[in-house]
């Protein structure tokens, strides 16, 4: 009896989690723009999505921003994480804490106080105009916290006798960073760089402020509301929503044997 | 094996990084446009692709973004981020920017086809010979409601205060669109200097919030279609405007005799463009008949273009007789009233949802799991603490 009514209550999370985003897909076959009336399957939307400039090229540069900032965060993160465990215990608490502003702080802060920043070296120095680099400077600022944090267990984990062993033994310092203490990370790394890479699909406050003339999906979407969404906003989440499932089912047949989280 | 995949996506990777990134390198001219969302023809409005047509006529490239809002449009420029050249504001956010000196001048030997704009959207107040500004689109604000449902003949903006139509009428979503219809009712200007006549339409507005079933703009016509509101004033361009709305017998549209906003959003040039010339060649190059068309029908709004917008309205029974004198343009308020609507519209908005009965017997279940949920934790864990070989 127990098992069912825990089946029934699963049932009823992953509906109510995944109800909007079928609602979503049986749309974008709709072939009327309003999700009221449903008039025929077509798949017009898809092939007017292709030939719609202005939102492929924001969601090419929401991917290209996310792939670079979740990298460059990848980076920061992992080197903060390195570092911490070498370094005092004050120093750790302090550098931890220092770790938890970026995402404590609302959005609309960081946002605001970034274009400000932005604006005002543009205006001193002629660079950093606001625009793509500003963006990927902005998303890999909030990623990197992300990643931090979840590198730092995995760390942690490690014995530190273990990399100077390593050095004991013949390898240079960078060797045993890269051949004994990553392979070890390497779980903490690639949890970071998925989350930060979601984090920074779905932002929508501080690309907003920092985008300049630059636009990415969300500002472009949040620009539909005033009229109406259009369907091959549909049609772009449901291919989203695909790709990112395929990749998951690759993923787990791959890596049958290892669990990575 | 699992080395090879992995390297393989990772070659793969890269491989669409260089490409998008190399992309970036040409140095054709670019120009960056900032429109409203949803306003101009795409294909996915059934037309032709605008941006496309210009780029195959003179091979500058368009970067179409959009905005919102005219407010999140101006924060951009005033906030100093933005590098746009072609910018659509609406008509009061135009003369703001006139006001603070950020418009270019317009060079008309580049825009041949200012000779074919309606004569009815000529010589406003705040730039009189279009010298900044070129007329875009534009079209009137009115009613649109289900005659299942709404009997009433000469509809005038009191009918919104009707409460034989309470939950069944939808508000703009935005201050200055929906205290125009309540100093309308009043009979008072839309553009009224007077304090006064701002403070008792906020209260018009404020009476009627129990009226109304919600404040929203993009929905609007799927709660029509759907029956599930029966008035909604909106933006109102020809009869064509929506597909399905062309097909359902029963929504009509009508502008009340007393007078409405006319709204006319215009294309400038932003100061210290780089491409000015290609700017006020995009500008021309929307004024003329093909491309006015294919906006008219896409957006369901009317064109700057005489020929096409007199046949459209002329089509449209509201709009074939309706006295061009009562139809009012917005100015640009005065910052003391611009701050007063503001805080009007908090206080509007605010009283919004009332915790009715079911909320609050909600939110005392949900508190009651809450506390069930500590007490059983902390009953697990003060046994578990007498263990001492548990390894946490």
């Amino acid at each position: 009896m127990k098992k069912v009514i825990y089946k029934l209550f699963l049932a009823f999370i992953f509906t109510f989690l995944y109800a909007p985003i079928f609602i979503l897909i049986i749309n974008s076959f709709n072939s009327s723009k309003s999700r009221a009336v449903w008039s025929g399957f077509t798949f017009k939307w898809y092939k007017t999505l292709i030939q719609n400039h202005a939102i492929l090229q924001a969601a090419e540069n929401t991917l290209i921003i996310a792939m670079v900032s979740s990298l460059i965060a990848a980076i920061l993160g992992t080197i903060a994480c390195v570092g911490l465990v070498n370094s005092q215990k004050f120093f750790q608490a302090f550098l931890i804490n220092l770790n938890n502003i970026p995402i404590i702080n609302p959005e609309i802060v960081v946002g605001i106080s970034s274009m400000v920043f932005f604006v005002m070296i543009y205006k001193l120095t002629g660079f950093l105009k606001p625009g793509l680099t500003t963006l990927i400077i902005s998303h890999s600022t909030f990623c990197a916290p992300y990643v931090f944090l979840s590198v730092l267990p995995k760390i942690r984990q490690i014995t530190p006798q273990i990399p100077e062993a390593a050095q004991d033994l013949g390898c240079t310092p960078f060797k045993a960073f890269y051949k004994v203490l990553l392979p070890e990370i390497t779980p903490g790394i690639v949890t970071g760089i998925m989350m930060s890479f979601t984090m920074s699909i779905d932002d929508f406050t501080i690309s907003y402020f920092t985008s300049g003339s630059v636009q990415t999906l969300p500002l472009a979407i949040y620009s539909m509301t005033r009229k109406s969404i259009s369907p091959e906003i549909n049609a772009l989440s449901t291919i989203f929503f695909f790709t990112v499932l395929l990749m998951l089912v690759i993923i787990n047949i791959i890596n049958d044997d290892i669990e990575w989280i | 094996m699992k080395k090879i995949i992995n390297i393989s996506f990772f070659i793969l990777f890269l491989a669409c990084l260089f490409f998008l990134f190399y992309k970036k390198k040409d140095d054709e001219i670019t120009l960056n446009v900032y429109n409203s969302g949803d306003f101009i023809s795409t294909l996915s409005s059934g037309g032709l692709d605008v941006n496309d047509l210009f780029t195959k006529k003179t091979g500058i490239k368009v970067n179409y973004t959009t905005f919102q809002s005219n407010e999140e449009m101006l924060a951009k420029i005033l906030g100093g981020g933005a590098s746009y050249d072609v910018i659509f504001p609406s008509d009061y956010v135009v003369e703001k920017l006139i006001k603070e000196n950020m418009l270019e001048e317009l060079n008309f030997e580049n825009i041949p086809n200012h000779k074919l704009i309606n004569p009815i959207l000529k010589n406003f107040g705040f730039d009189p010979e279009n010298k900044f500004a070129i007329p875009y689109l534009f079209g009137f604000v009115g009613i649109f409601y289900n005659n299942k449902f709404v009997k009433e003949n000469n509809i005038d903006w009191d009918i919104l205060w009707n409460k034989n139509y309470t939950k069944k009428i939808i508000m703009f979503d935005n201050p200055r669109d929906d205290l125009a219809i309540a100093l309308l009712k009043n009979k008072k200007s839309i553009n009224s200097n007077n304090k006064n006549d701002w403070i008792l339409a906020a209260e018009e507005l404020k009476n009627q919030r129990e009226l109304v079933q919600s404040y929203m703009t993009d929905q609007v016509f799927d709660k029509l279609l759907g029956e599930e509101a029966y008035l909604a004033p909106f933006y109102y361009g020809h009869a064509a405007q929506s597909e399905s709305l062309r097909n359902n017998k029963n929504i009509k549209f009508t502008i009340p005799k007393s007078g409405t906003n006319k709204f006319v959003d215009f294309a400038c040039i932003l100061k210290n463009s780089k491409h000015k010339t290609e700017a006020e060649k995009y500008i021309n190059f929307l004024l003329t008949e093909e491309v006015s068309r294919a906006n008219a029908d896409a957006t369901g709004y009317l064109p700057a273009n005489k020929n096409i917008s007199e046949k459209l309205m002329s089509e449209s029974e509201a709009l074939r007789s309706y006295d061009m004198k009562k139809t009012y343009v917005y100015r640009d308020l005065s910052p003391e009233i611009s701050k007063l609507n503001d805080e009007s519209w908090v206080s509007i908005r605010a009283g919004e949802e009332n915790l009715d009965f079911y909320n609050i017997v909600l939110i005392f279940i949900f508190c009651l799991l809450i506390i069930l949920n500590v007490i059983i934790f902390f009953r697990k864990f003060k046994n578990n603490r007498e263990c001492a070989t548990c390894s946490r």
